[in-house]
């Protein structure tokens, strides 16, 4: 068994682990887009979709309506994430129906 | 899966099993990590250490001080923790440490069918062989650490060398920045050039202990091609993958089990011997048996190149703090003491001759001790 490390490192545990989160998240963001720009590799290649389309490309209508409710829903989640508010079960529910 | 099918290694000259997506990419993401954090937030470090009256005074004079290192690293190390770039260039190696086995192992696991089928595919004999001795007492230091955060030590998972030969060495390690290494040095290089550091034209047999696997006798076989090569190890796990390798590769050498003390190799025996990264992993006691059995299994005039990181008299304050903190956070027990002592004397005072002690690095590593056996 490895074990933690006896002390946090920057003197503060909960700073300690923030920065493990948020190294972690960078490590997936970089999984993520690594494997995005592999797929638009590929997908040029055979011939499917050229990067240039993709850059091209203007979300209108439904997709757009959708990529917009997304993007609230992450800034909501992660900048929202820092206060705390309370919450019912009703708060909860109103909000997966969003 | 046939030898065809698999994709070109970034680092061995045969082809094998190379990590899915996911796995690559996150190991992928460390290295980039641990080669900028070493590189440019360690400088910022060490101009804060600089900055710092306390640690500009013990920087001058960090060699001749009339102290014991404990008392100067404890000093040094106080200064260093000062800042909070030095505190977080900590937190980040020690992120890294972890993370390559908490993602390597996990990704080695997603390739363990193509990893046993590359297993099977057999090899073109090269006329090497691997002599196992379940006999050898292996030393409570050696099983029972869990070297630089290895779960399990050395032989704890059975796919070990997929994680290190297709993870953590292609992909991580190759960017430099971890222990002595420095960001951005090339490791296969350095052990190229420690190699070179044998002082005569040609070598007739040359043997490594603690061999590990087949890095370091690749490149004595790239120096002298002519030199028949012999290495030993306590690590069944690692001698396999070393016999292995050297036969893809077509260069035969023997692996033997072997405490590096006893190589029940008979004296007078051997041109030349190098030792690689193997005294810092052994207690003070073992590394001078470990010399004196160098000295009698070499022919008399016959030489010994030894590479280790550098003793703390030979690098800057903030590089040795560095260095010490390996043996708590990295899980290398031995990398201070090893460091305290100048090894070149201690070779003089056991019969060596043309002892000398140097870098050939520009931070101080690679560090070379040689010296050779009387005429
Ligand atoms: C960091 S590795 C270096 C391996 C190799 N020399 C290289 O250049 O890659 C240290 C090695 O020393 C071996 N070792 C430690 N104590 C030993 C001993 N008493 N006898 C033989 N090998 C030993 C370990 O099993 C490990 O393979």
């Amino acid at each position: 068994m490895v074990d933690a490390p006896k002390q946090p490192y920057t003197g503060d545990e909960m700073m300690d682990n923030l920065i493990r989160m948020n190294t972690e998240l960078m490590s997936e963001l970089w999984v993520l887009r690594d494997r995005v720009t592999i797929l638009e590799h590929m997908l040029q290649e055979k011939g499917a979709i050229s990067r240039k389309a993709i850059d091209d490309f203007v979300p209108t209508g439904d997709l757009a309506k959708e990529l917009v409710r997304e993007r609230d829903g992450l800034v909501e989640k992660v900048v929202g994430g820092a206060w705390m508010q309370g919450f019912s079960v009703e708060s909860l529910v109103a909000k997966a129906k969003k | 899966m046939t030898n065809a099918s698999l994709p070109e290694s970034p680092i061995t000259p045969f082809k094998t099993v190379s990590l899915a997506q996911r796995g690559r990419a996150g190991m992928e993401f460390l290295g980039s990590l641990q080669s900028f954090v070493a590189g440019t937030v360690r400088q910022r470090a060490r101009a804060d250490f600089n900055a710092d009256p306390e640690g500009a005074a013990l920087a001058q004079n960090w060699a001749q001080r009339n102290e014991p290192w404990s008392e100067r690293i404890a000093k040094a190390k106080a200064v260093a923790e000062r800042s909070t770039t030095y505190r977080y260039d900590r937190l980040m190696q020690r992120y890294v440490a972890e993370e390559v086995y908490t993602k390597g192992i996990p990704a080695t696991e997603a390739r363990r069918a193509e990893a046993e089928a590359f297993y099977a595919i057999p090899i073109k004999p090269a006329g090497g062989s691997l002599e196992l001795d379940p006999s050898i007492p292996i030393p409570k230091y050696h099983s029972e650490t869990e070297w630089h955060l290895m779960p399990g030590g050395w032989d704890g998972y059975d796919l070990y060398g997929i994680t290190m030969g297709s993870g953590v060495g292609p992909l991580v390690f190759v960017r430099g920045g971890f222990a002595a290494v420095e960001a951005g040095d090339d490791l296969r290089q350095q052990r190229i050039d420690v190699a070179k550091q044998f002082p005569k034209k040609s070598y007739g047999r040359i043997y490594e202990p603690g061999c590990g696997g087949f890095g370091t006798l690749a490149a004595v076989h790239k120096v002298f091609p002519e030199a028949e090569l012999v290495g030993s190890d306590l690590s069944p796990h690692l001698l396999r993958q070393g016999h292995m390798g050297a036969e893809r590769m077509g260069i035969k050498v023997d692996f033997k089990q072997r405490d590096a003390r006893d190589t029940k190799e008979p004296s007078n025996s051997v041109d030349g011997v190098i030792m690689y990264a193997l005294q810092h992993e052994m207690p003070i006691d073992v590394n001078i048996d470990t010399l004196k059995e160098a000295l009698r299994i070499l022919k008399p005039g016959g030489d010994l190149v030894m590479s280790d990181p550098p003793p703390f008299a030979a690098v800057h304050p903030l590089q040795a703090v560095v260095l010490d903190w390996d043996t708590e956070h990295r899980g290398e027990p031995f990398f201070t003491v090893t460091r305290e002592v100048e090894w070149a004397d201690v070779m003089k005072e056991l019969g060596f001759v043309n002892v000398e002690a140097y870098t050939i690095g520009a931070q101080g590593y690679p560090y070379i001790v040689r010296g050779s056996k009387p005429a």
